[in-house]
């Protein structure tokens, strides 16, 4: 058991039951368990369920880190970076629970209010990470965000009653009080919170719980949740109230009765194992994941920044120093085979789905970590994720045909050319063409490669790309805005997964169709003229 | 019995909320329209009879002042009343109406939102059209208010509250087989599985209340003066309107039903479910006895989908359409 630090103890009405029980490295992490003398702290329905979605994903956040810095300790032989000892492992994790839980940041918290914005729950759970002496680069906090929130959102869908939500979360005894239909709605709204995302997490799929679009495999056969009974049977009754008929029909499912109700007390049998340390059961492996979402993001409002601002100055109260980069007395250690990945990983940001390890961990000294966490979380709205500068003096030569054009007026779906139409339209160029607004890799015939959003294809193969990811045959990585691929030039266009490919003709067929009969009337050049007769 | 059509895409993914499908059939052009929620938003399609032309439409709940967050929609129905048809979104602000194709709103009612956010949460939910002019939305506060909607115009007023629920009312539903003879117009359904029905009028009567058992009626459906209700248990209950004899008792899902539906002219009952299954059963009203008996027909299963809505396309149930959280789309079934 660790010890947490005193002052986190004595907090009269909130006491924390210390969440991370490892005696032994077999041992699975409890999750952590808050109780509240105090109910009246949360009120409004859709208003409570900010802490249940904080509380959610820190607890996974705990868990992938406490699996990660295991798997650091084990895998990593990088001598000249230092390793990671039990001590500091545990240094870590009870830093970053203090924080999670330290009573003024829990009563913010607690207060009834919106949910947040994605980006700035994503600010709020770096800066927690970021309490103990351990540093994520932006790379792998975006994957551990997107790690957090699909188990998350795993958990929600299958938790068989929506009252089993205390069952998955941390216990609250908050929430205990309020009906079935009020746990309903709470899951309801987090269910809207998580809609839309389908982060593929290799961890899923390998265990077949997750396909290969991002959806999950979701069972229902087998015991029935408690209080419901095993469908099949239809019973009559009489206006007296007696039975008359009883009869079964096919249920096309097997199911049990129910299980035994899982129990709500600290510590007790949960019954149902969701909501526990996933990755305790598992080797020490990589967990990566693919993006591939559209989803909105959506704008901070200035309310939650307000918030956050807040919480921030919470979190970071203890001590405000200036961060000083030079003085990182600590040590490196990095879950990367090289280097050269490491860099990738950064610059690829969110929306690369390359194969390696996640999370690029450096630990500074102590002292600096206590930084000054209001200021960075009033940056965040306006703080770009920037590659290093280092990279980007890299290679800036040698590549095929590139150019910074300006970005066309509006994306123009289909050539106003006849010829470029035609030729489209009876060569597998229109399926490329299809990937407008698609983030995809082109492979190159001089062995490189550029991954960004497509703008735009003519007849001719020419790709227009944004926001690229270039990479030279010699695997330096330099980020550009804008890249012009002439159509001699592609050796590859890599087809996203989740296109349909048939669909994708189909539909740039019906727009060319569309253009053609459009000139079709009375004005227009005409097309395919009809031959006099 | 029935087999699967072409699905018809929508513009966003549906929310996982009660009754979340809304099918309003348009004979006179030959059109069907479809509505789904997602978050903030409702996604409307119109679909031709013969499959060839979608058009898309989306509807952003519009709020008093832009400088709060937008608000979650709750529901979205289309109401038919004898010379108009009204498309009414509830949300956690208010309810609005508008013209069935959404073109534009006739009426918005703003619910009072405390000034510190630490009471209970508002919203309304569950929409029901009542006879001639009445249309009817149930709020969190367990209150019903009823609106007087006049053949055209915007004139819309609210003409009664009804004080009897205590818990945030579910949903709702009117008379759907349209014969007179029958006394009861109206159900109302709530969190804690109360059901009260309605007789409506200049002033609304309260005929009948059913105790629930403290499991949430999620869907409820009033056929031939009987109330069809499925509840957080996954069973479906018959009673008897007037007196709340209690017909049949069906275990007919593994979890929560999340919307019922019934094609008033053949008495088919759609159901379905999180646990991913739609079925399909029949009601019949036995003469010598005069209660209502139930038959299972047809099962179908959308795998790995917590389905939020399932409707018939038309009186008889011939077709179906089913949507689910995080599809963006409408599964569409036909008789074969």
């Amino acid at each position: 058991m660790y010890p947490l630090k005193d002052k986190q103890i004595n907090y009269g009405y909130i006491c924390i039951q210390s969440p991370y029980t490892v005696q032994t490295d077999s041992t699975p992490i409890q999750k952590v368990i808050i109780s509240l003398a105090n109910p009246l702290l949360l009120k409004t329905m859709s208003m409570r369920t900010l802490p249940l979605v904080f509380i959610n994903l820190g607890g996974e956040m705990l868990y992938i880190l406490d699996q990660r810095l295991r798997a650091q300790k084990t895998t990593d032989g990088n001598l000249q970076k230092g390793i990671w000892s039990d001590e500091d492992r545990k240094r870590v994790m009870n830093d970053i629970i203090a924080t999670m839980f330290n009573k003024a940041f829990m009563e913010e918290l607690l207060k009834p209010q919106d949910l947040y914005s994605h980006r700035a729950l994503k600010t709020v759970l770096t800066r927690l990470a970021h309490a103990s002496v351990m540093r994520l680069n932006t790379a792998s906090m975006e994957r551990l965000y997107e790690l957090m929130v699909m188990a998350f959102k795993h958990q929600l869908l299958l938790c068989p009653r929506p009252r089993d939500l205390l069952l998955i979360s941390k216990i609250i005894e908050v929430y205990t009080p309020l009906s079935d239909g009020e746990f309903q709605l709470l899951r309801q709204t987090l269910l809207i919170f998580l809609q839309d995302i389908h982060v593929r997490v290799s961890l899923f799929l390998k265990d077949k719980v997750q396909h290969p679009n991002g959806r999950f495999v979701l069972s229902f056969t087998g015991p029935v949740p408690h209080g419901t009974e095993v469908p099949g049977l239809i019973r009559l009754f009489s206006r007296s109230g007696k039975e008359l008929k009883r009869c079964e029909f096919p249920t096309e499912g097997s199911y049990t009765s129910s299980i035994r109700v899982g129990s709500f007390e600290l510590f007790g049998d949960r019954v149902i194992r969701i909501g526990t340390n996933m990755y305790s059961v598992t080797t020490p492996e990589e967990s990566n994941t693919s993006k591939s979402y559209s989803q909105k993001t959506s704008e901070p409002d200035p309310l939650a920044k307000e918030e956050l601002n807040l919480l921030a100055r919470l979190m970071g109260r203890l001590e405000v120093k200036n961060r000083n980069t030079d003085a990182e007395i600590g040590f490196r250690v990095n879950l990367f085979a090289t280097d050269q990945e490491e860099e990738e990983a950064e610059a690829s940001g969110g929306n690369g789905d390359k194969p390696f390890e996640v999370i690029n961990i450096q630990a500074t000294q102590d002292i600096q970590v206590n930084t000054e966490l209001a200021r960075i979380a009033g940056e965040f709205t306006d703080r770009v994720e920037q590659p290093d500068p280092a990279e980007e003096t890299s290679d800036k030569g040698q590549s095929t045909a590139r150019s910074a054009l300006p970005r066309p007026k509006g994306p123009m779906e289909v050539s106003h050319s006849i010829r470029e139409r035609t030729i489209a339209e009876n060569s597998l160029v229109i399926l490329l063409q299809g990937l407008q607004g698609e983030v995809t890799t082109v492979d190159l015939r001089d062995e490189s490669t550029a991954r960004g959003r497509v703008i735009n294809v003519d007849a001719f193969m020419n790709v227009r790309l944004e926001e690229v990811l270039y990479r030279d045959r010699r695997g330096r990585l330099s980020q550009l805005a804008d890249l012009f691929i002439t159509g001699r030039n592609v050796r590859y266009v890599h087809i996203p997964d989740h296109v349909d490919i048939i669909k994708t003709i189909q539909t740039q067929l019906e727009k060319i169709r569309r253009i053609r009969n459009f000139a079709g009337g009375k004005g227009g050049k005409k097309e395919f003229l009809k031959k006099k007769k | 019995m029935y087999h699967k059509e072409k699905s018809i895409q929508l513009k966003s993914s549906a929310s996982a909320l009660y009754n979340n499908l809304s099918v309003l059939r348009i004979a006179p052009r030959s059109l069907t329209y479809f509505s789904v929620v997602h978050a903030n938003m409702v996604n409307m399609v119109s679909a031709s009879w013969d499959g060839l032309n979608y058009s898309h439409r989306q509807l952003q709940s519009k709020e008093a002042n832009v400088a709060t967050s937008s608000s979650l929609i709750m529901q979205a129905a289309w109401c038919v009343l004898p010379f108009r048809e009204i498309l009414v979104l509830t949300s956690q602000k208010g309810i609005q109406m508008y013209e069935s194709d959404g073109s534009i709103m006739v009426y918005w009612h703003a619910l009072d939102n405390p000034e510190t956010p630490t009471a209970q949460a508002v919203f309304a939910r569950g929409i029901a059209a009542v006879r001639e002019k009445y249309i009817c939305v149930g709020v969190s506060s367990g209150s019903v208010l009823v609106f007087d909607v006049p053949c055209k115009g915007s004139n819309v007023t609210l003409s009664e509250v009804l004080e009897e629920h205590k818990e945030s009312i579910t949903d709702m539903a009117s008379e759907c087989s349209g014969s007179l003879d029958c006394i009861a117009d109206m159900v109302s359904a709530d969190d804690s599985g109360n059901l009260c029905v309605w007789k409506s009028g200049e002033y609304f009567q309260l005929l009948n209340k059913i105790p629930g058992f403290d499991m949430t009626c999620s869907s409820v459906k009033l056929w031939k003066g009987t109330v069809v209700a499925g509840y957080g248990t996954g069973q479906i209950r018959l009673y008897e309107a007037i007196t709340g004899i209690v017909h049949a008792e069906v275990n007919a899902h593994a979890r929560w039903i999340y919307s019922l539906d019934i094609a008033p002219y053949s008495g088919l009952l759609l159901s379905s479910a999180e646990d991913s299954l739609v079925r399909v059963w029949h009601l019949s009203v036995n003469p010598e006895t005069n209660s209502v008996e139930i038959v299972h027909m047809y099962n179908e299963c959308i795998t790995d989908t917590q389905i939020c809505g399932a409707k018939f396309c038309d009186g008889d149930g011939y077709a179906f359409a089913v949507t689910g959280y995080d599809l963006s789309e409408i599964i569409r079934y036909t008789q074969a």
